[in-house]
């Protein structure tokens, strides 16, 4: 049987949902991508409500910056949304603070529309849990937009050590897990994972196609995360826009160690989406991990992504639609 | 393991190790310089990350012990200690910090004892679960084939279980969560069930049982009733020890700086030891600044007291004592007994001579070249590296290219740096050579070996070349008197030197290599780099690495600039205490580069006429290649202040921030494939 994958550009899936009003979850961010859901949605869907959540970074160098590149976008949003809601916390705020949120979110229309592209995993992850888990939530797509370029050089700075993401940690003891990385452009000290946790096999997700230099820069992370220890290793290619692909692969690495599995989110956003659905069905056995940088350069990324035909690079990921899990 | 392997590839990775092969790899020399671990008493283990805290822990496992029995090895420390059996708790593995994470859904008012008590009985269940599983593990073995009988005679039978279950049902410490357990198996499906309850709550799965919120237990208390009823129940000998470890005790303090919630979670430890109760003993792996003597006990104002409440074992200050003069400090023999462990788990171990297996380091590496010989591999022979100026005596300039061409090469330079120097300046000796005969210099011992490095620094910078690091000593004091550093040499050298031996050589070979001068050093450097690029791993690892980096670039300019050589110790810094004392940024940024080990700290007993307490830092020894600066510690450092070190900081922050600019804008932009 070929498997369900709705996923697609977002103009495209989004009004094969016959949803009349959408809720919708976005960044206020210092990225420009943040704008391209506001620019691009109300063409194709009707939004009822729209929430930005402002994340703040620690105070830093760059804090002033990243203030006013994040005023300015959010300017953006709103001249394009109606009754824009923006929700102010810090990056590393207990995620308890984010429930009332997400319940407030999920009273609204039912049928949500998150954008993940420029909202931390720790915040966006959990997020979608608390959605799946709401039953008043019948409609959930994820939308990722890719940026135009990355600069070269260090993105990130001051990233704390691997733990897991909120409402991703493992419940259930599991005493020798697979670890499966998927790789981006962020190293972090597997070595120390592995020796924490007693990992008995390595997997990576590669992002695919590849192309230069991404690649060149993916290869590197590999080489730095190639452990001490030896242990069985596996590179497994997926589309780096595929959750699906990868959600499904997962799911069979999952189904091969009893769901004992370690899945560190470092690659796609869309990889990273996929961890945490099949951290759904693991059982407590699973765990997804991170290592969350405190320090954000402003140039993080440059611009929006466009498909060949000059629209927005956005895409859709139907999760449930109707009130049916569809993944 | 083959010939073409790296006997070196794995590191240190304690946890990933079966109790076969901990007995295989671990050096007792550790547990020699730790006998107090096996006594009565509350024991902190301190150590800079990978000076072998964890694993000096697990030499308590149950497992860990009977593998010893079983491989028929002595198990260190034996003779010194009472029965006991041990339970632990991994702080990263238990998932300790998610106690912080439903925090903020709590009362502000009631948010700190919420805190303290939700850990308090977490960390209690962790400990019961391991202690119970532990005692059902070694009950199993010793029916099965009297493990550690010899050691702690268990006598687990139908009447000691039941009068264990219902001393322990019974307890009032449990507030009745374990009032309808009438097995062991009851009791610990009702643990784990209460540690799945919690994990369940703080992953926002569900709300906390009510059953659980009404019951938590106060820190230490539950393991204390269990204690007592195993011996009261005669399951374990009446004199048995119980010995609690809690490993990763640093987690708290980064928690703690993470959520903001003062010092609650070590303050709760604090309290577990506070009670001083010979029933239970806990072990505590930690780092330097995490174990703080400030922190509280939990509900009391008071203060643990070392030597009272309990007592130290600090791995870097054990490894840095000298044993005596013969056998060096205890950390040679460590290092020394951890590398001939790795060559017999080669192909090589079969066939090492009883030389090589008492020497092995000597035998691999040799012996370090003196730094006369070292200063002959810098520069060409016919190309004096001196600088003498032209209003100098012209007889100074043709003597001390004549030395360097004959091979005195060091001599040659530190003639320069003698001539640079005040006093011969101000005497006027440089500018005429008959006002002193021969060459003074060479009968100052202390003088020259106080400077030889530095110079060797400065002759290397002249000839644009790396300097040359090899031989046992070099490789020894390289480590820092850290395991894992003298391991990650190892492993570097190794890598080197398979990289150029042809492969019938390998074949051919007859016990292990001896590892050529040009491979050393060639590892060393490349361990070095890799050490640095460690530096951005664990809590505040880009700063730390800017701040590293910083002091490298200090100290090398510092050293190089320094013609005369008048302050060679200038590769290490000098605070008032009182100063250090304070709380900001740049305190807190020494102390988590000296936690990770990126610093080392030593006392500093000071020349300055004001005799005001200080401490000293330097440089990680491996770190010194990457910045081409001397590792020894000699003269003084730089007396400096919290103004000026954060002054040194920016400037390197600052132009790593430029230079980061700059390569986004040089380079060709990313063209992106996906998004993060």
């Amino acid at each position: 049987m070929t498997a369900f994958s709705p996923w697609s550009p977002l103009r495209w899936i989004l009004p094969k949902i016959s949803v009349e009003n959408w809720t919708l979850v976005g960044g206020a961010s210092f990225e420009d991508r943040c704008t391209a859901i506001a620019t691009s949605l109300p063409a194709v869907a009707r939004i009822a409500a729209s929430f930005f959540l402002r994340i703040d970074d620690p105070p830093s160098r760059f804090s002033r910056e990243i203030a006013t590149l994040t005023e300015r976008n959010l300017e953006i949003v709103k001249t394009l949304l109606p009754a824009v809601n923006v929700h102010r916390e810090s990056l590393r705020a207990e995620p308890s603070k984010w429930v009332p949120i997400a319940a407030q979110i999920a009273a609204q229309s039912g049928s949500i529309v998150i954008d993940i592209s420029t909202l931390p995993k720790r915040v966006w992850l959990f997020l979608i849990k608390r959605f799946l888990d709401s039953p008043t939530v019948t409609d959930l797509v994820v939308c990722y937009t890719r940026p135009q370029l990355y600069p070269e050089g260090p993105l990130t700075q001051d990233a704390l050590p691997v733990e897991s993401i909120p409402g991703h940690g493992r419940i259930i003891a599991a005493p020798t897990p697979t670890l499966v990385v998927g790789i981006g452009y962020v190293a972090f000290n597997v070595n120390e994972l592995v020796e924490q946790s007693g990992n008995s096999k390595l997997k990576f997700i590669f992002p695919f196609p590849p192309g230069s230099p991404a690649f060149r820069r993916n290869w590197k992370l590999v080489d730095q995360l190639m452990p001490d220890a030896r242990i069985p290793l596996e590179i497994r290619r997926i589309h780096a826009m595929d959750m699906f692909a990868a959600l499904s692969w997962l799911r069979t690495v999952g189904s091969e160690c009893s769901g004992m599995l370690d899945m560190v989110a470092l690659g796609p956003k869309p990889h990273a989406l996929a961890m945490g659905l099949a951290y759904r069905g693991m059982r407590g056995k699973a765990q997804v991990l991170y290592s969350q940088p405190l320090i954000y350069r402003p140039d993080y990324s440059k611009g929006i992504g466009v498909n060949s035909d000059g629209s927005a690079a956005s895409f859709g990921y139907c999760l449930r639609r109707g009130g049916t899990d569809l993944f | 393991m083959q010939r073409h392997d790296n006997p070196f590839h794995d590191l240190w990775l304690t946890e990933i190790l079966t109790p076969e092969e901990f007995v295989r790899m671990f050096s007792p020399q550790v547990a020699l310089n730790a006998s107090q671990l096996f006594a009565t008493g509350n024991v902190v283990v301190r150590g800079t990350q990978g000076s072998g805290k964890s694993m000096l822990l697990n030499l308590l496992n149950t497992r860990t012990r009977i593998a010893y029995e079983r491989a028929g090895v002595d198990y260190p420390g034996a003779e010194a200690v009472r029965p006991f059996i041990s339970a632990g708790v991994h702080l990263i593995r238990a998932g300790a910090s998610k106690v912080a994470s439903r925090l903020a859904e709590q009362p502000e008012i009631r948010r700190r004892m919420w805190a303290a008590t939700t850990f308090g009985d977490y960390i209690n269940y962790c400990l019961v679960e391991d202690l119970l599983e532990n005692l059902l593990y070694l009950a199993s073995e010793q029916a099965a084939n009297g493990a550690l009988r010899s050691q702690i005679a268990l006598d687990w039978n139908a009447n000691t279980q039941a009068d264990f279950v219902r001393r322990v049902a019974l307890s009032e410490v449990w507030f009745g969560y374990l009032k309808h357990c009438t097995s062991v198996t009851d009791i610990l499906a009702a643990v784990s069930a209460r540690l799945t309850g919690y994990r369940g709550y703080f992953n926002f799965n569900h709300e906390l049982d009510a059953s659980i919120e009404q019951s938590k237990t106060a820190i230490a208390q539950p393991l204390l009733v269990i204690a007592d009823a195993l011996r009261s129940a005669h399951v374990v000998p009446n004199n048995a020890l119980f010995f609690l470890r809690i490993d990763q005790h640093e987690e708290l303090f980064a928690l703690e700086q993470t959520t903001g919630t003062g010092s609650i979670f070590r303050q709760v430890i604090n309290s577990a030891l506070s009670a001083r109760d010979g029933r239970v003993s806990f072990r505590i792996g930690t780092r330097h600044y995490s174990w703080n003597d400030n922190v509280q006990i939990w509900g009391s104002g008071a203060k643990l007291e070392n030597m009272r409440d309990y007592v130290v074992i600090d791995l870097d200050e054990t490894f840095r004592r000298r044993e005596n003069a013969r056998s060096g400090r205890a950390f040679d023999a460590f290092a020394e007994d951890v590398f001939r462990r790795r060559l017999l788990s080669t192909d090589f171990g079969t066939e090492l001579t009883e030389d090589q297996k008492e020497n092995p380091l000597f035998w691999v590496f040799g012996k370090t070249l003196t730094a006369a010989e070292r200063a002959c591999n810098i520069g060409l022979p016919t190309k004096p590296l001196v600088s003498i100026p032209p209003d100098w005596d012209p007889r100074w300039k043709s003597e001390l290219e004549e030395l360097w061409t004959s091979g005195e090469r060091l001599h040659a330079k530190l003639g320069e740096v003698w001539l640079r120097q005040a006093a011969q300046q101000r005497a006027g000796v440089h500018r005429d050579r008959s006002l002193v005969e021969g060459h003074p210099w060479r009968g100052q011992k202390y003088w020259i070996k106080e400077r030889n490095e530095a110079a060797l620094v400065q002759l290397a910078g002249s000839a644009i070349q790396s300097l040359v690091w090899s031989g046992q000593r070099n490789v020894i004091d390289l480590s820092g008197f850290n395991i894992l550093a003298f391991m990650s040499i190892c492993r570097s050298i190794w890598a080197a030197w398979l990289r150029y031996v042809q492969p019938g050589d390998l074949a051919k070979l007859l016990g292990p290599p001896q590892i050529p001068e040009s491979e050393q050093s060639i590892g060393i450097a490349e361990a070095s780099k890799i050490w640095f690029d460690k530096l951005r791993e664990g809590f505040d690892g880009d700063k730390r690495t800017t701040f590293v980096s910083a002091l490298g670039t200090w100290f090398a300019k510092e050293i190089r600039e320094d013609r005369s050589l008048s302050n060679p110790g200038h590769n290490g810094f000098s605070i008032m205490n009182r100063e250090f004392a304070r709380d900001c940024e740049m305190v807190r940024l020494v102390k988590s580069s000296r936690d990770q080990g990126d610093l080392i700290e030593v006392e500093h007993t000071t020349k300055s006429a004001d005799q005001v307490p200080r401490t000293k830092w330097y440089l990680h020894p491996l770190l010194c290649p990457t910045f081409r600066i001397p590792f020894v510690r000699t003269k003084e450092p730089i007396y400096t202040n919290l103004a000026e070190l954060e002054a040194v900081f920016r400037r390197e922050q600052l132009g790593y921030q430029a230079g980061a600019r700059r390569k986004s804008i040089g380079s060709p932009d990313q063209a992106t494939l996906f998004g993060d």
